[in-house]
């Protein structure tokens, strides 16, 4: 009997409840901050009234704004920023590439005048903020190719990005 | 004479025992998750504000059983991305709110401060949670996400 009163007791102690606990529930919270890939303002490129026979130059940019990576590639290749006029047509020798600012290249892409329209002229992987960058190209005309004949010279220079 | 007080301590031992059971059974609760605070899709440099008010976007925790129960919200101050990103947030005092099971309108409440909430076996409060996302000008694109714990307890443990 006394055994017996003994193995409850023990049983009653190790079997009393603790007062009730805390209980936790969780949530989540979430957000997705949007992907910003986009050209801006435009500024062209234009080599101004030129004497012919003179050698001639001008800069053009377009802005352009991004928190991902990017590809650059010039859609027209070898005719990239091809003049048509009067005389036919004149190719400007360009230094192109992108910049935090219109006026000076950072990187350089690898051509301005590539060979194929989807090589990539440039590759950048995705920045850790949001970055203001500018595609530049500068274009130089020689004595030669500005002795021609009289007129209106025109072309567009086409970029392509894509999100790398 | 020892045996008698054996037994009596035994029998004192036991009522207490139930007694406890009794009330532990009494205030049985349970905090169920039912849905994630979520602020979307956002622009870098434009703050977000989920209202409690936004049953698409708010977090909502069931509160079911019965008893008095005493709630503290554990809130982040910022949500992380994979890449290491921090989006900060932040929770006022109309962050909050409660939410009878029947429907209506939240009844604010201040998810900084300890709620006491009364439950009834007859029906589930909800609480339901909002909150500002600020990320800045330069916030690098992607998913971010932090998590919010809810505890609940007995007054007075």
């Amino acid at each position: 009997m006394k055994n017996t009163l003994r193995a409850l007791a023990a049983a009653a102690l190790l079997a009393l409840p603790t007062m009730a606990q805390a209980q936790t529930g969780t949530i989540n919270a979430s957000a997705d901050i949007a992907t910003v890939f986009t050209f801006g303002t435009s500024s062209p490129l234009t080599f101004g009234s030129i004497t012919p026979g003179t050698t001639a130059s001008g800069s053009g940019s377009i802005a352009f704004s991004r928190n991902v990576g990017v590809i650059w590639t010039l859609p027209d290749a070898a005719t990239t920023g091809q003049l048509t006029g009067p005389g036919g047509t004149i190719l400007p020798t360009y230094t192109c590439g992108v910049g935090l600012t219109a006026s000076t290249i950072s990187s350089s892409f690898s051509s301005c005048t590539p060979a194929t329209g989807t090589t990539a002229v440039l590759t950048v992987a995705a920045p850790t903020a949001l970055v203001n960058e500018f595609v530049i190209f500068n274009g130089s005309l020689s004595a030669a190719q500005t002795n021609t004949v009289p007129g209106s010279y025109t072309g567009t220079i086409r970029i392509t990005a894509t999100q790398n | 004479m020892r045996e008698l007080w054996q037994r009596g301590v035994l029998a004192a031992l036991l009522l207490v025992w139930s007694g406890t059971l009794a009330v532990a059974h009494a205030q049985a609760a349970s905090v169920s998750p039912v849905q994630g605070l979520s602020f979307g899709l956002l622009l870098p440099g434009t703050p977000e504000t989920v209202t409690v008010d936004d049953a698409m976007r708010r977090g909502v925790v069931a509160l079911s059983g019965t008893g008095q129960l005493d709630v503290t919200f554990v809130l982040p101050a910022s949500l992380l991305s994979r890449e290491g990103g921090t989006l900060p947030i932040s929770f006022s005092a109309e962050s909050a709110g409660l939410l009878a099971s029947a429907g209506g309108a939240a009844a604010p409440i201040n998810p900084q401060q300890l709620l006491r909430v009364q439950l009834m076996s007859d029906r589930v409060l909800h609480l339901v949670l909002g909150g500002t996302a600020r990320p800045a000008t330069t916030q690098r694109a992607g998913h971010y996400s932090a998590r919010i714990v809810i505890i609940v307890s007995q007054p007075g443990t």
